[in-house]
C-alpha cells in the first residue's frame, strides 16, 4: 500500500520532470519522422525496378531495426536521467526525510521509487518501440519473428540500466551516476559490436569479451534480443547483414539473467540505502 | 482526556548509551535520556552539539554506533515504532507541485493512513494549521512562513502520541510563532508528547516542561527551564533599621548576604527564600525600601553551561 503510494507519487513526480517532458518531446518529433520516412522508403521500395525483390525485405527489415535502435538508445537514457538523482539527490535535498520517518521500512521507499520510475520508463519503451513496430507493419507489412519478445526484451534494457542506475544512486551524486551507469552502457554496445564481428572473423576471444561484458551490464545483449526477434531470418541477413542486425543473438536464457541482474542491483540498492545515515 | 499512567508505562523517549561516530568525530557521546509521555521537552544546545543527531537516531534516519533509543516502548530500529510520532524536519523541503491537500495526503497513505481516515484528518491539520482556505493551492505559491505551516500540518496529520518537533518556528513570524506555541500547549493538554528542538531560548522556557541541554554531544544539564532559571537570583534590597537580629536570622537563609550602605544584597535559588528573608528582616522592625530580583535569562544560563561554567 505505502510502496505502491510511493510508485504513484514517483511517477507523477517523474513525468512532470524537465528531462521527461524533452524527452518526450523530441520523441514525437522521432516517430513523425520515423514514419515519414518509412512511407516514402517503402514507397520506392515497392516501385524500385533497380533492387532485386529478395534484398528489400531486408531494407524493410533495417528501417525497422533502426527505429528500434534509436528507441532503445532514447529509453535507455531516459531512464538514466530519470533516475540518477532518486536516492542521492532527495538525500542531498532533503526531501527524503520526512518520508524516512515515516512507519516504513526502507526497502519500501527504494522498492516504490523503482516501482514508479519503472512504469514510467517502461511505458515509455512499450509505446514508442511499439509504434515504431506497428509503422512499419502498416506500411509494409513486416514486424519481424516475435515483436511480443522485441517488446519484452527491450522493456529489460531500460529496466537493466534502470535498476543500475537506482543502485548508483544508493551511492553517488547524480550527475557522477548517471555519467557512470552511460558509460557502462556505452561500453557494454561497444562489446556488443565486438561480439559481432567475432562471430563473423570467427574469433573466440572477441566473442568472449563481449560475452563477459553482457554479465557485466546485459543491457546491450537485451538489445541484441530484440533486434535478433525483428530482424529479416531470410539467408540473405547473414551474408549482408546491416549497421543493426544480430548475426550472433544471444540466449533467450540472457533474459533470466537480466531479470536476476535487476534483482540484485535492487536488493544491494536496498542494503546500501538501508544502511546508509540520512 | 487525560492519558491513564499505568495504561502507559514507557516513556515516550528512551535513549540508553547513545553514542553516534562519523568518521573521527564524535557527534552523540554516551548519551542517556528519557522523555516523560505528557510532556512539551526542549532539547538545547550550540551548533555541533548533536541535537539533530539524536533526533535523527530517533527517527531511525542515522543508525548509532552504540546504544539504543526507544520510541513509545518500540526500539526505534523497527520502524512500527514510528507509527504514532509525527515529525517535522529543520529543512523541510517540499515536493512543490503538490497541493497542500495532495501533499498531506501522500503523506497520510506513508503515515498507513486509511483514505478515510485522511479525508476526515487532511482538513483538520489544515486548520489546525491555519490553511484551510489554501487547501487546493500548489505549494510553490506558499511562502516560507505558510510552507512550515504545511509541514507542520503533516507532522500531526496521523494524530501524533509523540512530536517531534525540529525548529518549529523558523521563518515564522511573531504571530506565526504564537501560533505553534499554542498549538503545542495545546497538543500536550491532549496527552501528546513535544519533543523541541529550538534555537530560541524563550521559546523553550515559555512551553517546555523539561529542558535537556547537549553540548559536545553530551548531556550537561536536564531539569526544569524554571529551576534552571531560579537557581541564580540575585536579590538586591535597599533597606532601614536593619538590627543585628535581622541579619543574623537573614543571613541564617541566606548565607552569602552581605550589608553596607543600606543595602543588602544576597542570591536565592528560588522566590520562597526570598519571602523568607524579607519576612525575617521586616519582622525585626527593618524597613523595606526596594527590592530588586534580577534572574538571570534562560539564554545568560544557557550560555554559561556551554562555556563549561557552573550554574
Amino acid at each position: 500500500m505505502r510502496t505502491l503510494a510511493l510508485a504513484r507519487f514517483t511517477f507523477h513526480e517523474a513525468i512532470r520532470k524537465k528531462i521527461v517532458v524533452a524527452a518526450v518531446s523530441l520523441t514525437l518529433i522521432f516517430l513523425a519522422l520515423f514514419a515519414l520516412g518509412t512511407h516514402f522508403a517503402v514507397r520506392e521500395l515497392e516501385t524500385s525496378t533497380i533492387i532485386i525483390p529478395s534484398v528489400k525485405p531486408i531494407l524493410v527489415s533495417q528501417l525497422l531495426l533502426t527505429g528500434v535502435w534509436i528507441t532503445s538508445l532514447a529509453s535507455g537514457l531516459l531512464a538514466i536521467f530519470a533516475a540518477s538523482g532518486t536516492i542521492s539527490g532527495e538525500v542531498e535535498n532533503a526531501t527524503l526525510h520526512a518520508i524516512a520517518a515515516k512507519p516504513l521500512p526502507r526497502w519500501e521507499i527504494v522498492v516504490g521509487k523503482w516501482l514508479g520510475l519503472a512504469t514510467m520508463v517502461t511505458s515509455y519503451t512499450i509505446v514508442v518501440a511499439g509504434i515504431v513496430i506497428a509503422t512499419v507493419w502498416m506500411r509494409a507489412g513486416y514486424a519481424g519473428t516475435s515483436p511480443h519478445l522485441a517488446l519484452l526484451a527491450l522493456s529489460m534494457q531500460t529496466l537493466v540500466l534502470l535498476s543500475l542506475t537506482v543502485l548508483g544512486s544508493a551511492w553517488f551524486p547524480s550527475l557522477a551516476t548517471s555519467i557512470g551507469v552511460f558509460m557502462l552502457h556505452a561500453i557494454a554496445m561497444a562489446a556488443g559490436i565486438q561480439e559481432q564481428l567475432g562471430f563473423v572473423l570467427k574469433n573466440q576471444t572477441m566473442q568472449d569479451a563481449g560475452l563477459y561484458v553482457s554479465l557485466v551490464i546485459p543491457s546491450d545483449a537485451m538489445q541484441k534480443l530484440a533486434a535478433a526477434a525483428l530482424q529479416n531470418t531470410t539467408g540473405a541477413t547473414l551474408t549482408m547483414p546491416g549497421p543493426f542486425s544480430v548475426l550472433a543473438p544471444p540466449s533467450p536464457w540472457m533474459v533470466a539473467y537480466a531479470a536476476l541482474y535487476i534483482v540484485l542491483c535492487m536488493l544491494i540498492a536496498v542494503a546500501r540505502f538501508d544502511a546508509q545515515d540520512l | 482526556m487525560e492519558p491513564d499512567p499505568a495504561a502507559q508505562p514507557d516513556p515516550a523517549v528512551q535513549i540508553e548509551g547513545l553514542r553516534k561516530v562519523y568518521g573521527s568525530r564524535t557527534a552523540v557521546d554516551g548519551l542517556n535520556l528519557i522523555v516523560p509521555r505528557g510532556q512539551v521537552f526542549g532539547l538545547l544546545g550550540p551548533n555541533g552539539a548533536g541535537k539533530t543527531t539524536v533526533i535523527k537516531t530517533m527517527l531511525g534516519l542515522v543508525r548509532p554506533t552504540a546504544g539504543t533509543v526507544q520510541l513509545l516502548g518500540r526500539p526505534s530500529t523497527d520502524p512500527k515504532s514510528r507509527a504514532q510520532v509525527g515529525f517535522l524536519p529543520e529543512q523541510f523541503r517540499f515536493h512543490e507541485w503538490l497541493t497542500a491537500t495532495e501533499f498531506l495526503d501522500f503523506h497520510g497513505q506513508l503515515y498507513g493512513m486509511r483514505a478515510a481516515d485522511r479525508r476526515v484528518r487532511i482538513p483538520v491539520a489544515l486548520d489546525r494549521v491555519g490553511l484551510a482556505h489554501r487547501a487546493d493551492s500548489q505549494l510553490r505559491t506558499f511562502s516560507k512562513g505558510m510552507l512550515q505551516r504545511i509541514g507542520l500540518a503533516q507532522a500531526i496529520l496521523n494524530a501524533p502520541r509523540l512530536l517531534i518537533l525540529d525548529e518549529p518556528t523558523s521563518g515564522l513570524d511573531p504571530v506565526g510563532r504564537r501560533e505553534v506555541r499554542d498549538l503545542i500547549v495545546d497538543l500536550r493538554a491532549q496527552g501528546v508528547t513535544v519533543l523541541l528542538n529550538s534555537h530560541i531560548l524563550s521559546e523553550i522556557e515559555q512551553v517546555c516542561d523539561q529542558v535537556a541541554i547537549l553540548d559536545l554531544g553530551k548531556l550537561v544539564w536536564e531539569g526544569r527551564p524554571d529551576r534552571l532559571a531560579s537557581e541564580r537570583i540575585e536579590v538586591t534590597a535597599e533597606v532601614g533599621d536593619v538590627s543585628e537580629a535581622a541579619l543574623a536570622e537573614a543571613r541564617a537563609l541566606a548565607p552569602d548576604l552581605g550589608f553596607a550602605d543600606g543595602t543588602l544584597r544576597f542570591t536565592a535559588p528560588g522566590d520562597a527564600l526570598i519571602a523568607d528573608v524579607v519576612a525575617a528582616l521586616v519582622t525585626h522592625g527593618a524597613r523595606l525600601y526596594s527590592l530588586q530580583r534580577q534572574r538571570p535569562s534562560l539564554e545568560d544560563l544557557f550560555v554559561r553551561l556551554v562555556e563549561g561554567r557552573d550554574v
